[in-house]
């Protein structure tokens, strides 16, 4: 069969159903990860002023960590400053929803946590929040992600999951790495 | 060069490939290259209106397998990231 116009146009199109066909498998993937598995991009949209980060609110050092609330709601507080998180360590409980709040005073920073989908930048004047749920103990890998200078190479810390039995916060609801 | 027959001039070059190409060709401005003129040893050959056709009608053919194998490729890898990396990773938001 000689090839034609017709052919072109047939074979063009054909094509462009493809195309169409792989793009909505994809965005029904990302759908159904999005409403059945609640899987977003964190996005949290919170001012802060650097300036002050140390000095007061939630980020000063005594607040710094792992905290359980009244209501059994775990959150950690950390810093990611040039050239280290603060704290290096944090304790986090397994199959349970905990919150990250990330806060820097200088750099722009990215923080991941390894084996999970834990992934985020941590930008000046900003509050980065994620929310999520570890489902394998052990120690997990932070490192900064974003280059933030020459010490960058050396800046992680260690996300400590353990087992619900082992999370046992203290009389002010703080759970420490040194305190397993 | 090679023993291959050359064009005496230009004209005959030119005529030569207006039979190869089955075509008109475009005017050059300058005299031609050394090399273009005797380097293509299937100069000479002529392939009728059969041969173009069965080699046109092959090439949409090849360009999809590739195209498609490509494609198939992406999104396969893509599938298998995302249901056996990304999904097991669990809930982030």
């Amino acid at each position: 069969m000689p090839i034609s116009e017709e052919l072109i146009v047939r074979s063009e199109l054909r094509w462009a159903a493809i195309s169409v066909g792989v793009v909505s498998v994809i965005m029904v993937a990302l759908i159904f990860a999005g409403l059945v598995h609640h899987i977003n991009p964190p996005s949290n949209l919170e001012t802060i002023d650097p300036k002050t980060l140390h000095l007061s609110g939630e980020f000063t050092e005594a607040n710094l960590g792992t905290q359980v609330s009244a209501d059994g709601q775990v959150t950690s507080r950390i810093v990611a400053t040039q050239f280290t998180f603060l704290p290096r360590c944090i304790v986090l409980p397994a199959n349970r929803r905990v919150t990250l709040r990330f806060a820097t005073p200088d750099v722009i920073h990215g923080v991941l946590v390894t084996g999970t989908n834990v992934n985020t930048m941590i930008v000046p004047g900003f509050v980065s929040q994620v929310h999520t749920v570890f489902t394998r103990t052990g120690d997990l890998l932070m490192p900064c992600h974003e280059y933030c200078g020459l010490g960058h190479s050396e800046m992680s810390a260690t996300v400590r999951v353990v087992a619900a039995a082992q999370f046992k916060p203290d009389a002010q609801g703080r759970v420490a790495c040194d305190a397993r | 060069m090679l023993g291959l027959p050359r064009p005496k001039d230009e004209a005959e070059f030119r005529r030569w490939r207006c039979e190869w190409a089955q075509g008109p060709i475009a005017a050059t401005d300058g005299p031609l290259a050394d090399s273009a003129v005797g380097g293509h040893p299937g100069a000479r050959e002529r392939l009728d209106n059969d041969d173009l056709e069965r080699v046109m009608q092959d090439v949409p053919r090849g360009a999809f397998a590739l195209a498609a194998l490509a494609v198939g490729a992406l999104l396969v890898a893509w599938l298998l990231i995302y249901f056996f990396v990304f999904l097991p990773r669990g809930m982030v938001s």
